[in-house]
């Protein structure tokens, strides 16, 4: 159950590729070795990125001695393709902060993101625009490298390439729509906004809903002054979010995570409690689905995916 | 190096996602070539086609979140839920490599079209289930959106203001709606590839799961047994760097800047000894951020959403239909490929096509079908005998 055991992957960096792209790089390789690929890593940009990067990206993979190894598919930091043309591999993939033939000017996955209109969407009104959390964007383009990787791969080989900014418009997707339907796009809107978390009495739980969940939703509160026909329409309770928090977030204040979980589970509707990451360990989801696996640096997350019901282990033939 | 041909050329897809996770799997899949069809009930049709309409005259409009995710598909309408629907379903399956679905956990069995019937029909089949939590387990029909995921899976926990409360990307970004397409598009090309696979695949594919995985840095930071919350929320900040954070300039727009240690003393030589949040201040964003740049330190005006669309700045990210809404593009780009797919037809606009040239279904067994409710009536490409 190895579906890339045939497969060898090379990962390169040349000392000037950034660290978010060499981290795409690492992601996409490590899904790569957990599927079964071989891989490796050369140039001294991603020994530079391992020397310092979390065991999850660097499991299951081993070190090269150059980009002429013979390989099936390379995953190459924009700036080596020169380095690239010497590879026998059918697939390339490279991976740059901006698209090819940009005007070259200094750029992190950050600044890429106010860029792309994803900052603007978190955060309150009010306050400076909020970054998805850890290396968010980088990863992204992690999963995108990969995707292409694997369609190359289906097809026989070819030349793909992956951009930040490309993948952080994509994920933003939403927002450039709007923009174009209504002439403005959705902003942050803090307390504002239809999907927030509110304070319950244990944490935090996401208020998220949909116009069919209302119902339970208004159960949930209990608060009669919800019953006001003007909030059974959706624009409505948007231009009110801030006073539907305030009055769910005080009826919350007797409830725990676990409540209102429970309230969710028995009437089909999406709030989540906001779980801390060293919860997660004991979740019992998680536990069923073996989810967490063993390896010599500790509980780390395995591929989120079971094929025809068995899991991959974290580096794959290495683990 | 050449492409000869779309990757994914002569590998065709039953599209039954609905909204953003299982449909924009089908789409990337269609970028990557492959030839994917949309299949929607007469009676249960993909809800994103109202989902943003909050005014009651924009509630029979097709939606424009619709339009720019199925981008690149055929669109087909099957009643499953007959007898002859669901036959009808099964059928385009034999001639299927793929199907994705992201329905409630359960929804397929009970249709009769789960992993079980389709593999009976097609010994090959994948089956790509993307679910919110996972086939199994005791969250399995946990109902889920995106930034419940978040939440549930650790995200939220790290996101928000340093110090203050968790936060979720929100309805206008869902982030792990998003990821999850990119992420089941792989899964589903790494399946594909491995030729000696000889039997049918199911894909059980969990956001959740996913959510976590892509915060894999903050189980490395912390331990089961942690007594005290770890990963404290950064808000903007990030070790990799001295300082990175959004400031605002004189016109009240925020300037986005990332500068690590080793660029530190650009950063003072530029602001001088008060500071770079009173230098932003002073000047309008677009000013600051090329003085930023000019210093060559990473620096972006914090741009909205219609300024992205105005400054068009990408390369595969988005593309356009013919009169100009912006539609999802692709998350990478495959050298040699166009990169604008056509717009999907009105709903059922391709049925009796598909299931002729696909399925072999004669004009008699499509008036047969039409009669039971299969598929919508009257068909008006049979002949009029049939009618």
């Amino acid at each position: 159950m190895q579906p890339l055991r045939k497969t060898r992957i090379l990962e390169w960096a040349d000392a000037s590729v950034a660290p978010s792209v060499c981290r795409a790089i690492a992601l996409a390789g490590r899904i790569a070795a957990d599927f079964g690929a071989s891989v490796m890593h050369g140039g001294e940009g991603m020994a530079a990125f391992y020397r310092s990067a979390p065991a999850y990206l660097a499991i299951g993979k081993s070190a090269s001695a150059g980009m002429a190894v013979d390989t099936d598919a390379v995953l190459v930091g924009q700036g080596a393709e020169n380095a690239a043309a010497v590879s026998p591999a059918r697939a390339v993939v490279t991976v740059s902060l901006k698209p090819a033939g940009e005007e070259p000017s200094p750029a992190s996955a950050f600044t890429i993101m106010a860029s792309a209109g994803v900052l603007d969407v978190i955060g309150d009104p009010e306050r400076a625009p909020l970054r998805l959390p850890g290396a968010q964007l980088d990863l992204s383009a992690g999963l995108s490298a990969y995707t292409a990787l694997a369609g190359l791969l289906v097809g026989g080989g070819g030349k793909a390439s992956v951009s930040l900014l490309d993948v952080a418009i994509w994920l933003n997707w939403k927002n450039i729509v709007m923009a174009h339907v209504n002439g403005t796009a959705p902003s942050r809107k803090g307390r504002g906004a239809e999907w927030q978390t509110l304070r319950c009495k244990d944490g935090w739980v996401a208020l998220v809903y949909r116009e069919g969940d209302w119902a339970a939703v208004k159960k949930l509160i209990g608060d009669p002054a919800m019953d006001a026909p003007e909030l059974e329409d959706r624009g409505m309770r948007r231009r009110n979010a801030k006073w539907i928090a305030d009055r769910a977030e005080k009826a919350f204040s007797t409830m725990t995570r676990s409540d209102i979980a429970a309230f969710s589970r028995a009437n089909r509707i999406p709030l989540g409690p906001v779980q801390l990451p060293q919860e997660l360990f004991d979740e019992p989801q998680y536990r069923e689905r073996g989810f967490f696996a063993e390896t010599e640096s500790g509980p780390m997350p395995r591929l989120p995916v079971l094929w025809n019901g068995a899991a991959f282990q974290p580096g794959g033939r290495s683990a | 190096m050449t492409i000869k041909a779309k990757p994914l050329a002569g590998i065709r897809v039953l599209d039954l996602g609905i909204i953003t996770a299982g449909a924009a799997t089908s789409a990337i899949l269609a970028d990557l070539g492959a030839e994917v069809i949309k299949v929607e009930s007469p009676t249960y049709r993909d809800p994103f086609r109202i989902w943003v309409a909050m005014r009651e005259e924009d509630k029979k409009k097709l939606s424009p979140h619709f339009r720019a995710t199925n981008r690149g598909k055929r669109s087909v309408a099957i009643n499953v839920k007959t007898p002859e629907g669901r036959a009808c379903l099964l059928k385009l399956a034999e001639h299927c490599d793929v199907v994705v679905e992201n329905f409630r956990r359960g929804v397929m069995d009970n249709l009769g079209i789960g992993f079980a019937a389709l593999k009976a029909a097609n010994p090959k089949i994948v089956l790509a289930s993307i679910s919110s939590q996972g086939e199994t387990g005791p969250d399995a029909l946990y109902v889920s959106y995106g930034s419940t995921l978040e939440s549930m899976a650790g995200m939220a926990w790290l996101t928000g203001y340093a110090g203050e409360a968790p936060m979720v990307s929100g309805v206008d970004l869902n982030y792990p709606d998003q990821v999850v397409a990119i992420f089941a598009a792989g899964v589903i090309c790494t399946a594909l590839q491995d030729r000696e696979r000889n039997e049918a695949l199911h894909l059980d594919l969990s956001q959740r799961e996913l959510t976590s995985f892509l915060i894999s840095d903050a189980f490395a930071e912390t331990l089961p047994d942690d007594a005290q919350p770890s990963n404290p929320r950064l808000g903007n900040g990030d070790p990799e760097f001295f300082l990175q954070d959004c400031f605002q300039a004189m016109d009240g727009r925020w300037v986005a800047l990332s500068v690590t240690e080793a660029e530190r003393q650009r950063l003072e030589d530029l602001a001088g000894s008060g500071g770079i949040a009173p230098w932003i201040a002073a000047q309008d964003a677009e000013k600051a951020a090329a003085s930023l740049q000019e210093a060559g330190l990473a620096a972006a005006v914090n741009l909205s959403g219609e300024a992205v669309l105005a400054a068009q700045e990408w390369q595969a990210g988005m593309t356009t239909a013919s009169d100009g809404q912006p539609l999802k593009g692709s998350p990478f780009v495959i050298d040699g490929l166009d990169a604008r797919p056509d717009e999907i037809g009105d709903f059922g606009a391709e049925t009796v096509a598909v299931l002729k040239e696909i399925a072999g279904f004669t004009d008699r067994d499509l008036a047969h079908l039409a009669d039971a409710g299969a598929i919508p009536a009257p068909v008006k490409e049979l002949p009029k005998e049939l009618l």
